[in-house]
């Protein structure tokens, strides 16, 4: 229990960080919603943080690495609050009896994810991908060693990966003292009851009604790949951090698009060039969100920053890139180069794939109903709200898929499709929360118009 | 009156599926929160993974402490049946414990393990076997539970 206190510590250093990124970014806005306000204090703060800590591992190692990010998360804590002072915070008013029933079955239910925590190890990935680099950045003083990036006898642990996870859990290991795979998992159900609070925000908005965000951010638990499959949130890997990170570019996408606001291109274009950071993966995401923003930033402001947008997460894929060669980290061992005649060549892998993305979703045991209602929801838009939020959703949801698949055709694996049953699965899960807002949506064109949030 | 209608359908159909949705999910949640918490401790899931595939209590420091006693300047091969997961796994965790010592897997099938332990410089590297129980020569070598055996790298006479 003596861990317990230098953890919430290295929690609180983390929130507040991010609590001064995001007042910084809502500086300006007339009224601030703590629904939004918090989950984007967590996005945020992680990111800082992790940042902060790669890169001013570089130079700086031990004790005065943590004196310098600590003072870094310390310095915007105070301008969040000097910023809060003057700031309008929107606190949900006017709840009624069954608004109030649903957000207190979203409390029992985060406290649920805290439990089940405890009650699971470490999964595969959580252990020997991210928290070993955690492990050996801290063992060498907060930066990963050069030797750790060409040891062939790591490669297992896929040193390419980028280090958002594992720099926040070194982050909790230099306020812990050592290494500490029990307590650093507390960062996962944090990072759920954040998601699930942006997701009943984000539902809510997209529908205009608070009782539809509250329902499906109650629905998210009931998919059961979250607390029982290698990619859930209790295994400790990166794919729920990546679909919250991912709901939320989308969030402020959709409100850049309806409101034409700086803040929301500002949220956006952060969150979205933060992607690539949070996993490989990330990179996929991240033009999925560029293929839809890119003609309605062009449209409202031209041409540089609809070019400028493309150039946050393609900036930090390069920088990765580099730091990787600097490096000398091996390539990618799961696929080999990318070429359009390889593409060709193995344009048969296609069809088995799909196949086995359709037999995935269809798995009642790790889905539930998910997919079927997001086919249903994407009927129900279709039938009654044509509009170009719908568009943004469909494309967002689907795209990403579509590039997950093809880029199978590019597997190095001698079997192909043990690759794809590997990992295919747990990409589902990405746009997991996009299919929630989808169902919002659905739900919202065939309600009565109660219980409507602003 | 058609829109009334497919609007009532639409209403109706939603309201089961979210019903199902809900029923199925408490059943698998519920499923998946069975069992006991996990031990608190700095090593808590490589002790619950290795705990079960090797058999002994506290094995993340035992398995840490055995390799820092072999000389760190020797890599280390770990030996073990080819297609075998809990081997497998047994060598990403001693891998991970121990960085940053070298540790090399590679498979053999039991019938070639003789040929190949005799083509090792055992001078030069420290061996860790994997469930191979027949090993008269390393007989009196380091046993770690029932199935892993460490041997240093041998002294020059």
């Amino acid at each position: 229990m003596s861990r317990l206190l230098p953890t919430l510590a290295a929690l609180l250093t983390m929130f507040g960080a991010g609590f001064g990124a995001s007042m910084i970014l809502f500086r300006r806005a007339e009224r601030i919603a703590l629904s939004q306000l918090l989950p984007m204090s967590w996005l945020l703060g992680t990111a800082v943080v992790s940042l902060a800590l790669w890169s001013l591992g570089l130079v700086l190692r031990g004790m005065p690495l943590q004196i310098l990010v600590t003072s870094i998360s310390l310095g915007l804590t105070a301008a969040g609050f000097a910023l809060a002072r003057n700031a309008n915070f929107e606190i949900p008013r006017e709840m009624r009896w069954l608004d109030n029933c649903l957000a207190g079955v979203l409390c029992l239910q985060i406290a649920l994810i805290f439990v089940l925590t405890f009650k699971h190890t470490l999964g595969w990935d959580g252990l020997l991908i991210w928290e070993l680099k955690a492990r050996y950045a801290y063992l060498n003083g907060g930066a990963l060693p050069a030797a750790y990036f060409s040891d062939a006898t790591r490669t297992f642990s896929h040193p390419e990966y980028p280090l958002y996870l594992s720099m926040i859990e070194a982050w909790i290991y230099f306020w812990v003292g050592e290494p500490d795979q029990y307590w650093v998992k507390l960062i996962f159900p944090v990072y759920y009851a954040m998601g699930m609070i942006f997701l009943a925000h984000a539902g809510a908005s997209l529908s205009a009604n608070r009782r539809i965000g509250l329902l499906v951010a109650n629905l998210f638990l009931f998919i059961p790949f979250l607390t029982r499959a290698a990619g859930g949130i209790v295994l400790g890997y990166a794919d729920v951090p990546i679909s919250i990170m991912y709901c939320a570019a989308f969030y402020f996408l959709w409100i850049f698009a309806r409101t034409d606001s700086n803040q929301a291109l500002w949220n956006f274009l952060i969150l979205t060039g933060l992607l690539p950071w949070v996993k490989k993966e990330g990179a996929i995401l991240w033009i999925a969100l560029a293929c839809c923003s890119a003609p309605i930033i062009f449209r409202r402001r031209g041409l540089t920053v609809s070019a400028l947008s493309v150039l946050s997460g393609a900036s930090l894929i390069a920088i990765w890139q580099l730091y990787l060669r600097m490096m000398h980290a091996g390539p990618a061992q799961d696929f080999v180069p990318v070429s359009v005649s390889l593409a060709f060549s193995n344009l048969n892998r296609l069809g088995p794939t799909l196949q086995t993305l359709l037999e995935e979703m269809t798995t009642l045991s790790r889905w539930n109903l998910l997919w079927y209602m997001t086919a249903l929801a994407i009927l129900s838009v279709a039938l009654f709200d044509r509009t170009r939020r719908a568009i943004m959703v469909l494309i967002c949801l689907m795209l990403p898929l579509a590039l997950y698949c093809l880029t199978y055709l590019f597997s190095s694996w001698p079997d192909y499709l043990h690759h794809v049953e590997s990992s295919l699965p747990r990409l589902l899960l990405h746009v997991a929360p996009l299919a929630m807002l989808a169902i919002a949506m659905a739900l919202a064109s065939l309600a009565r118009p109660t219980g409507k949030v602003n | 009156m058609n829109s009334r209608v497919l609007l009532f359908a639409g209403r109706c159909t939603w309201a089961l599926v979210m019903v199902a949705f809900a029923a199925i999910g408490v059943r698998e949640v519920s499923i998946g929160a069975v069992g006991k918490f996990i031990p608190a401790g700095p090593s808590a899931s490589t002790d619950a993974y290795l705990k079960t595939l090797l058999g002994i209590q506290q094995p993340s420091r035992i398995c840490t402490e055995l390799i820092n006693r072999l000389d760190a300047a020797k890599p280390i091969i770990f030996l073990c049946p080819p297609r075998d997961a809990e081997s497998d796994f047994v060598y990403y965790t001693m891998a991970y414990l121990t960085w940053p010592r070298q540790i090399r897997k590679v498979t053999v099938e039991p019938d070639g393990l003789t040929n190949l332990v005799s083509t090792i410089d055992r001078a030069r590297t420290a061996l860790i076997f994997s469930k191979f129980h027949d090993l008269p020569e390393f007989a009196g070598s380091q046993r770690v539970g029932p199935n892993l055996l460490v041997v240093p790298a041998a002294t020059p006479k």
